[in-house]
Order: C-alpha cells, then structure tokens, then sequence
C-alpha cells in the first residue's frame, strides 16, 4: 500500500470534535441529498447481496429434475437445456446486477457533484473571509499558509468526500447484507464465514497501529532531512566557499541512514495488510468449502463464494478510510481557524460615502498606536497637516516608518486617540471613500497579470483610454509602454517579470495618478534601478506631489530638506518633529543622521538583511 | 525514467528472488480454486471415495497448507520489496543531493532552492511508492493470467473462450478511460494553478487591493477561476465514474457467461456437465480481471512518477561545468594572495551579451583594492570569478601567478575568504558557526576574529555567549548581527585573499569605520577585494577599479578618478555634492581621531 505523499496525509487533527462538528454542520442543507444518496446505496448493495441468493436458488432448482431447466431426452439420450426458463432466470438476476452497478453509479454522480460544490462554496467563503481580516493577520502568517487553507485544505476534503461516503456507506450496508443474506441463505456457512471477524478486526488494528508508528518515525526523519537539505541549499554558497561539501555530505548520509530503516518497516508492515487480509479470506473460503462440503451443498458454495467476495472489500478498505478521515478533519480544523479568525470591524453606521468633498487636512490627535501590546509604538502623537502640505517621514529602515502610512489607510486601528480627515474622524468615512482619496505608490511595487491598461486603470475603474494615457505620461511610463509590442494591451505576467523593476514602479506612479487622489503617500525607496529611470521616478513623484497633501517616506536629503514637517523615527519610535532647520538646531539623533552622510553611509538607507530580503540602495 | 531503475542494479539479485517469490505466491494462491473444485466434486459424488467428510477434510487442511505458504512467502516478499524500495529511496536522494551540491552557480539558479528541495524528496518519494507498487503488481498480474488461463484451459478449454472474449474488452474499456481522462487531469491541474495564482495574487497584493478598492473585483476574478475549476472537476469526476460500473458490469457478464456457457455444452450432450469446472472457472475468471485491475492502477501512476523521473533526471544530467582540472597545481606553498584578471571576458551561460569585457586589473597583498559601479555593471560578477562560481568565458585569472582553473576548487577556495552580499548562518552554537571553515579553531581565535568584526559586545551580552544558539537561517539575530558575524567566520580562516561583497552594508556608520579600520591591521598581509556602491566607504582605497556596463572606466585612487574618470565623478557627485564631499573627508579625520582611544 503505497503512502501517500500528500503532506497532508498522517496529519493529526488537534480537536476531532470540533472539526466533526463544523463539518457536519456545513453538510447540513445537503442533508436531503445525502439521505437519498445513503438510500440509493443501500439499495445497491441490496441488490448486489441478493444476487448470490437468486443464483443459490437457480443452482439448487437447476439440480431438480421438476424445475424444467434440464430435462433428458430419452429418445436422443441428451441432456436439453430448458432455455427460456434458464435464460429468464438469468435476466432477472443480470439485471439486479446492473441495477446494483447503475444505483451505485448515480451515488457516485450525485456526491461528484456535491463535493465540487461544497469546495465551491468553501473556497468562496475563504476568500470573502479573507477580504475582512484586519492586515494584522497576513503579517502573522505566512502567505502560502493562507494559500494552502484556501486550494490543499478545500481540495483534500472534497476529494476524499466521495471515498468516505461511498465506502462507508457502501461497507456498512454491503456488510450488514451479506451478513443478513448469508443467514437467510445458509446459516451454518453464515458462522464459518462470520468466525473469521473478530481475526479480521484484530489484524487490521494490530497491523495499522504498527504501521502508523513507523509511518510517524519516517515522516520525523524525513523532516530531519529536509531541514539538513533546505538549509545546504539555501546556503549553497557559503558551503562552497569553505569547502564543506564532505562534510555535509557524510552528515547527510548518517540522517539518511536512519530515515531508510524507519522507512523500510513502515513500508513492510503496511505493505503486509493486504496478505493478511488475503489470508483470512481465504480462510474463509476454505472453511466455507470443506463445511459446504459436508453439506454436499454445491449451490450453497457458489453463493457463498460471491458472498465472502463481497464481505472482505469493506475491511480492505478499513485500513485507507481511517488516514484519510484524520487528514479530512485535519483540514477541515485548518480552514475552520481561519474562518473563526476576528474580523475587520465593520463600518460606522452612516458612513460617509462621497468621495468628492474631501480636502485633504489631517490631523492626529492624541494617538496611542502598537503592533504589539508590550512594545508601544506611537504615544500621543499629535500632528496637523493643511491641504497640500507635505509631511516627509524618515528614519532608519525597521524604524516604523510605515506604521503612520498604515494608519492613515485605517489598515490599522488606533489605540486610542483619533484621526481626522476634514475634522471628521477616518472612521465615520467608508473605508472605499478614505482609500479612494488617497493615492498610494509603495516599495512594493505589486501588479497583477493583465494588460497594461488595466493595471493602470486599477487606480479608478472609469478611468478613460485617454485618462490612462495621460496618467502614464506623467509617471514618465508612456514612453517606455510604447516600445512594448501591444503597448498598453501588453499583458505583464504574474509577479510581473517581463517588464523591469523600474518601469513597474513608473506603473504604480501611473496608477496612482489615475486615482485622482487628494492626499498621497509615497515611499521613494527605489532599489535596483538604473540612473536614467531613477531620475524619472523622482520627477514623476515630485510632479504628483504639486498642490496635493503628501506623505513621502523620504530617501533623498532634497525632499526631507523642503519638506514643512520632518517626522523623525527611530526603532519604532517618533523620536523628533520639525523642519529642517530646526532639527538641526535640535543637534539630536536628525543632526546625526545629516551628518552622518559624509562619513560614508546614508544611515537613511539603513538595511536589515532580513530572511534575504533586497538591501536597499540609497538614493540622493 | 526507466534511466534511474539503474539504481536498483546492485539488488537485481533481490529483485529476481522477489520476482519468483511472487510468482510462486500467485501460483499458490491459484490452487485454492482448484481445491474448491476438488471438494465439490467430491460432494457431488463425481469423485468417488469411501469417505467423503474424511476426504473433503484432507483436501481441506491442504488448502490451509497452501493459504500458509502463501501468506509466508508474501511475508518475505513484503520484507524484501520494502527493503527495495527504501534502498533505492536512499540512493536516489543521495545522488540527487551530491550532485546539487556539485552544482555550479547558474545550474543552481536555473532551477531554484524550492524545486531542488522538492527533487530531493518528494519526487524521489513518489518514484520510490510506484515502483514498490510496480514489483508488486508487475510480476503478480502476468503470472496470474498465465497460471490461471492455463488452469482453465486444462480444466475446460472451451470455457476459456469466454475470457478470450470479455479481458480484450475489459482491457479495451480500461485504455480508452484512460485516455480520456489523462487529458482531463492535465486541465484540471492547470485550474488548480489558476485559483492557486489568483488567490495567491490577492494576498501578495492585500494592501494595494484594499488601497484602491479592488476588493468587489478581486472577487468577482476569484469567482472565475473558482468556477472554472469546478465545473472541470465535476466534469473529470463524471467522466471517471462510468468506469466502475461498466468493468463491473462486464466483469458479472463474464461470471455468466460460463455459466451459460456449461449449460450450453450440456444441451446435446449425452453426459452431465461437471458443475465444478464451471465453479472452478468463474474462480480463475475472477482472479484475472482482479489482475487486471491492478495493474491499470499502477498504469495510471506511471505518468505521474515520470514527471518526477524527469525532473529527477534533469538534476542528475546537469552536466559539470566548473571542473577541477586533471592535473592541479598545488601552490600552496605561496601564500601571497595576489589576485590577478588578465583581458577577461565572462558571459552567463545562457545569456547572448557579455556581462564583463576586457576586464584587466589587480590586487596586491597588503592593499585594499576596491571596486565600485552602478547596478548592472557587473561587480559581482567579477567577484564570482575569483573562486570559481563561473569559469571565464575568455582570458584569465591568476591567483599568486597560478590560473585558478589549474587549483582544485578546494585548494582554491582554502585561499578565499568571501563573505557574501546576504548573511548566512547555519543553525547550531554560534562558535559552530565561526568554526564553520576552520572546525579545529580555538577559543582565542574565535574571540579575535569577533573583535575585529565588532561582533564580541553583542555576543558577551548573551547568557551563553558563543555556546549561544542560532536558529536555522540566524533569525534570532538582526541582520546587522548576523553581516558581522559572517565576517568573523571568514576571519577565522585567514585567508590570503579576502573579498567582500557589499559585505558593510548592514552596519551603522560608526560600526563600519571601527569595523574596517581594525580589519586593516587583521588583514595587513593579505589582499583585500571590496565591492560596493557608496562612494565614502571605499574612497581611502589603495587601488578603485571603475565599473560601467561591465567595463572598466577607470582605475586608480579616489582623486585621480575624480579628476579624469567622468563616470566616477558622476558616481560621486550622485551621491554628495562638492561641499560634502570636502566634509566628509574631514569628519572621517574626526572620527578615527575620537575613535581611536576607543575599544
């Protein structure tokens, strides 16, 4: 029995009860489908258990001379075959038969078809759930966790649906027929078959118990292993450069050692079930021969050779069922912590819908604002910002710089305090109408694969062809789109690899042009990118920030010397406010950072080289 | 990926047992039908014996002689095929590993960490699965179809007609299934990466999508793919499942058959038709379409286990591109560390335009030669030169007058020290960790190498101070942490060439300038490679190379360049204006003057 490579596979659900629950309550208005689909299975395996009965009968009656089914032509001195009646007999059962197959068929049918949309519907509730989650939640966890709940998670419960329902419903009542038909039809035989269970039961248990504790052995070693080879990998260079390839590779082979022996008895024992299994049931047949022998009853024994076929299948599929209902409830308890997971709150009973009237003034008052509970990040900062003012955000890289972009945006909640926008609180806004006026140009430069066109009409979903056009001018992009063949219906592919990093930052300019945003952020880290482009981001940014109300994470003296206001931060911290001039005559940590400048290292593009994260160039 | 059952050659002897241990297996197996046949025939009275519950008991406690035999030797197959299996398992991974280990740098790129790790394991995992399941089934289903059409030819030729009949039917339903739905699964992998990639979309994009509102449209693309994908699903899971039925259906056609079949040679017949070679049959009938079941599963894995053998393969035929040479030269009795590039051109492998052209220059022992250039001109690729990551495409380079082709990469790379651009720290002690190249360093080195690289503050103010634990990737330090202490390890080894790449970056500016100045007197014999972007870390250097879309431009100290270099002056002055260059010239006087009586 091969083990399945699905990590998912020998994963324990931590609360059966819970999951159990939840499943079973999102199966709930199926339920009048599943019950027709339970009674289409019994009557299948009815059918299917009758038919060694129909045949036991045929057989016996074939043996008597009265039945007309043979009769002997003296004259002739043959045999005749009483066709018609043979062939009725025939038919009859042939069509149990297929009738059995048929009912088990459209079960099978019907639950395709529930289970496709069971994971419809779940992976549309996963990602109607994930649009409310605060952004707290995806900086906790990992994108391909998220990923994997909504497609592995969905897809593992829906696939092994059908088996778990088919195959229990099917033994069940498959094992509750023949047991019923095996008595009704022969009750010695019934005994001989039904001694061998309990053997059955014990083996399988034993066997499968054993197994697993290896299975669990192996899957340690394996991750062992995984963690030597991920790490060499990853460090590929560095066990180059000092020579470490032997000494690796012996570590290597020790761990690998190891994993081969768990490997192997996992492998032996539940490779073994089946044998065993087969044994029994042959156990079964011999007994059921030599008892049916004593009762000279051939008829018996053909029927009840196709019962014991149909008697071992439920248990053979015992020792499958079990892994894969642990793996389902294993999913089922990963996507119910998300979809239990706390929400956005929602928005402020008449919230401000209209974009239109907004000015752009913002003012902080007394805001009290952490990541964390233990480490307070802003305390009672408090800030006015006129229309068109702009505000320029400094600080080494970790410092937190971020953190007053994230809060502007209501990505975060404060603490306590408030921000304004037009003297009214951001949270009697609509969330679409706060956003909506604000344009935002990040580090992160993310497009989505689509045309040009589209990208940039992200910013506003009216935006005009023409209204595109020009935005892209602006950011300095229409040039470089030009050259691409299809232009703007170039389509960019997913992580947006065919265009350069440049030319995808003067794209997230165009598009937050298009917005036609009242305030803006901008982050004027660029990194990797050539002088000429590098230039034209500036200006492009420098063009967007005429008359509008900004906030610009700054890189480049120039923008912070003629910025109104400096916001000095420091490990999380606002450590210093003013302008320029000020902050110079401060002599603090600002005056440092200036003059750190001509000791060699722009501390203002301080990098973390963090898990291999890009070092971010500095730019003046 | 038949190529890689050449692992499997050392065992082809247990491979041979297995596959005759099998094949007694199913023949005995095969005689319980014919036991069955036996007791009836005795029942029935066409058997003759004086007693009949005396013989039925004979053959009885034969059949569960033969059912014990069999059982034994599926023990012991099971024992061997596993034994197999995990063998190969273990070879293959270890191949695969080695061999990524022997990788050049570009192979390594062209294929990427995630996939690597994946060959590594869950392929060979997979391969390993089918052909367990293949020694199973492969010997099992041939012997069986061979012992039991044989059995029913001598039991009654004339019912194996009907088997001629229904198994090229049953084997012609089961291909053309097949062919259907391969295809089928193919579309639905490619849904599956569709939902995988729009969802995987809106994540990476969460802020950009909520910033501009995207969210209604993100769902509705959501729902596209979404749907898509479940209509593919429903449409496979119906298709596949006419399967069962009709093999059953034709299965219990050919079960009657023969029963039809008996009767219809008893119809004119003068003599009644033995009723236990019909029971006998349909038995041997039952156990060839089980056969045949069996081995269209392990068919319908194989394409599966090929992707992987392919990928697999395509790792292990990577053919070695930076070779040790024949004969390598030892120079090890020179340990100078003069670094020479002679007119060398280098092109990626896969790329049409030289990244480096004509590149000439050197580094000296006991200077510090530095090369700066904007992104793209091809500064780390010059360093990755020097130790072999690539092999230049045209010219040389010499290291203490030998060309580096001609050292074993280990000799070589025993005379590099390079701390590369990204940190990276294993996990175990941190002393482990410094140790790295050089595992029977002492204590006091250790602690020497830290105090140059202004890492020993950070590390004394940990309970367990070099006995300190680093987690896999050192992320329970902070980059800054970890830069020095890469730079430490390299220390330790003291090399004769030392090459940083970009390596001060992580550092404030205090750390840096305390940092590089004791690194001169560490590093006073030896040659010093350093490559960066900012002008001010480099401008005391003895020799700068300047680097422009991978040729040089000028070479020489920080004033001369500044004088003639127009690519250097516009460096430069892109990064301070003239009044702030004077500046920091004068506070990096300052600096070192207060500094100085510092630790």
């Amino acid at each position: 029995m091969p083990r399945s490579t699905d990590a998912l596979m020998g994963a324990k659900p931590k609360n059966y009860k819970r999951a159990v629950g939840r499943l079973l309550a999102d199966f709930r208005p199926l339920l009048a489908t599943f019950i027709f689909v339970i009674i289409i299975l019994i009557a299948s395996s009815t059918l299917s258990v009758l038919m060694p009965v129909l045949l036991k009968g045929f057989m016996e009656s074939f043996m008597n001379p009265d039945s007309g089914f043979i009769s002997y032509d003296v004259a002739a001195g043959v045999f005749r075959i009483g066709w018609i009646g043979v062939m009725q007999r025939f038919a009859i059962m042939m069509s149990f038969y297929i009738g059995s197959a048929i009912l088990m068929w459209l079960a099978d049918w019907i639950v395709v078809k529930i289970s496709a949309d069971y994971a419809y519907n779940m992976r549309a509730r996963i990602k109607a759930k994930l649009d409310l989650m605060p952004l707290s939640y995806f900086d906790r966890n990992t994108y391909g966790e998220i990923l994997s709940r909504g497609t592995n998670d969905v897809d593992n419960i829906s696939r092994h649906m059908s088996t778990i329902v088919n195959q229990t419903i099917l033994g069940v009542s498959m094992f509750i027929g023949v047991v019923i038909a095996m008595f009704v039809t022969a009750w010695e035989l019934a005994l001989v078959a039904i001694a061998i269970l309990p053997f059955t039961i014990l083996f399988t248990v034993i066997i499968a118990i054993n197994s697993q504790k290896e299975f669990k052995k192996y899957r340690k070693e394996l991750g062992r292993l995984n963690s030597i080879i991920e790490e060499n990998y990853a460090g590929f260079k560095v066990v180059k450069l000092f020579n470490k390839e032997s000494d690796i590779a012996q570590k290597f082979d020790e761990v690998n050692d190891v994993m081969m022996r768990a490997d192997r008895k996992s492998q032996w024992l539940s490779g073994f079930i089946f044998p065993t299994m087969r044994f029994i049931n042959n156990l079964g047949f011999i007994g059921v021969s030599v008892v049916g022998g004593f009762m000279e009853n051939v008829p018996n024994m053909i029927a009840f050779f196709l019962f014991l076929q149909m008697f071992q299948q439920p248990f053979q599929q015992i020792g499958q069922i079990s892994s894969v209902i642990q793996s389902v409830l294993a999913s089922g308890e990963r996507i119910y912590d998300l979809l239990d997971e706390e929400q956005m709150e929602p928005e402020a009973k008449d919230a401000i819908d209209d974009e239109e009237q907004i000015k752009g003034e913002i003012v902080f008052e007394n805001v009290d604002f952490s990541y964390t509970q233990d480490k307070p990040l802003i305390q009672n900062f408090n800030l006015k910002v006129n229309r068109g003012d702009s505000i320029a955000i400094v600080g080494p890289t970790g410092a937190g710089k971020t953190t007053i972009v994230n809060l502007i945006m209501r990505f975060y909640e404060v603490n306590s305090g408030r921000i304004l926008l037009d003297n009214i609180d951001i949270r009697n806004y609509q969330r679409g109408v706060l956003r909506g006026s604000i344009g935002m140009v990040l580090q992160d430069t993310w497009l989505f694969s689509g045309t040009i066109r589209d990208n940039i009409r992200y910013g506003r979903n009216d935006a005009t062809d023409e209204e595109i056009e020009e935005a892209a001018k602006q950011a300095h992009a229409d040039h470089f789109i030009k050259t691409l063949p299809g232009a703007y219906d170039f389509v960019l592919n997913e992580d947006g690899t065919n265009i350069s990093q440049g030319q995808r930052q003067l794209l997230t300019i165009a598009r937050a042009i298009v917005s036609k945003p009242k305030i803006l952020i901008l982050d004027e880290a660029t990194s990797s990118v050539d002088t000429r482009t590098e230039q034209a981001i500036q200006d492009a940014m420098n063009r967007m920030m005429v008359g509008r109300t900004s906030f610009i994470i700054a890189h480049r003296l120039s923008t912070i010397k003629n910025a109104k206001v400096i916001i000095v931060m420091q490990k999380g911290q606002i450590v210093e406010i003013g302008n320029h001039q000020e902050l110079l005559a401060n002599n603090g940590f600002y005056a440092d950072l200036y003059n750190a400048q001509f000791s060699g290292r722009n501390p203002l593009a301080e990098p973390e080289v963090e898990n291999g994260n890009e070092i971010e160039k500095a730019v003046k | 990926m038949f190529k890689l059952f050449r692992y499997l050659k050392p065992k082809l002897w247990l491979i041979v047992i297995v596959f005759l241990l099998i094949g007694g297996q199913s023949y005995t197996q095969l005689m319980l039908p014919d036991f069955m046949g036996d007791i009836t025939a005795i029942a029935t009275g066409q058997t003759i014996v004086a007693d009949k519950s005396a013989a039925i008991l004979d053959v009885g406690i034969k059949m569960i002689i033969v059912a014990l035999i069999t059982i034994a030797i599926a023990f012991a197959t099971s024992l061997i095929v596993s034994y197999i299996g995990a063998f190969f398992g273990k070879k293959v991974r270890a191949e695969v590993f080695n061999k990524v280990l022997s990788f050049s740098l570009g192979d390594y790129d062209r294929i990427g960490t995630a996939s690597l790790i994946t060959r590594t394991t869950s392929d060979v995992e997979l391969i390993q699965n089918v052909i367990v399941m293949g020694l199973r089934t492969m010997v099992m289903s041939p012997v069986i179809l061979v012992v039991a059409v044989v059995r029913v030819l001598t039991t009654d030729a004339r019912l194996a007609l009907i088997l001629a009949f229904s198994i090229p039917i049953i084997i012609l339903t089961i291909i053309i299934l097949f062919s259907i739905a391969m295809p089928l699964f193919k579309k639905i992998q490619e849904a599956i990466d569709d939902v995988t990639k729009v969802l995987r979309e809106s994540l990476t994009g969460v802020r950009v999508v909520r910033a501009f509102n995207q969210e209604k449209r993100e769902e509705k693309r959501f729902a596209g793919v979404n749907s898509n994908l479940t209509k593919m699903i429903i449409k496979v899971g119906r298709t596949m499942s006419f399967a069962s039925p009709i093999i059953s259906i034709l299965f219990d056609l050919t079960y009657f058959g023969i029963f039809l079949y008996g009767f219809a040679m008893i119809d004119g017949s003068a003599e009644m038709y033995n009723l236990e070679h019909i029971l006998e049959t349909s038995q041997y009938a039952m156990h060839i379409m089980m056969a045949f079941l069996m081995f269209s599963m392990l068919l319908i894995n194989i394409p599966r286990a090929s992707v992987s053998a392919r990928r697999i393969n395509q790792v292990l035929d990577t053919p070695v591109v930076v070779k040790d040479p024949e004969t390598p030269l030892h120079s090890l009795e020179t340990k100078i560390g003069h670094v020479k590039f002679e007119d060398v051109t280098f092109t990626f492998p896969d790329s049409e335009v030289p990244t480096l052209q004509n590149i000439t220059f050197e580094a000296k022992p006991g200077q510090v030669t530095a090369i700066i250039g904007s992104t793209g001109s091809g500064k780390s690729s010059i360093i990755n030169l020097v130790p072999r990551f690539y092999d230049v495409t045209k010219g040389k380079i010499l290291v203490d007058g030998v060309d580096v082709r001609d050292y074993t990469q280990k000799d070589l790379r025993d005379k590099i020290g390079f701390v590369p651009q990204q940190a990276l720290l294993f996990s175990g002690t941190i002393r482990d960790n410094i140790l790295y190249g050089k595992t029977d360093g002492s204590d006091e080195e250790i602690y020497s190498a830290l105090n140059v690289a202004q890492a020993a503050r950070f590390v004394d103010k940990k309970e367990q101070g070099i006995a300190s634990e680093v987690s896999q990737g050192g992320k329970n330090f902070s980059g800054g942490q970890k830069q020095r202490l890469a730079i430490a390890r390299t220390l330790v080894k003291k090399p004769e060439i030392y090459i940083f790449d970009d390596s001060f970056s992580a550092l404030d500016f205090k750390t840096d300038i305390r940092l590089r100045t004791a690194l001169k007197d560490y590093t006073k014999k030896s040659s010093v490679i350093i490559v960066a972007q900012r002008v001010s870390s480099i401008m005391d250097a003895d020799n700068i190379v300047v680097l422009n879309e991978g040729k040089i431009v000028g070479q020489g100290k920080h004033q001369e360049l500044l004088k003639k270099c127009k690519v250097y002056q516009e460096i430069v002055f892109s990064q301070m204006d003239e009044s702030e260059i004077k500046r920091t010239l004068e506070i990096k006087k300052q600096v070192l003057l207060s500094e100085g009586g510092d630790e």
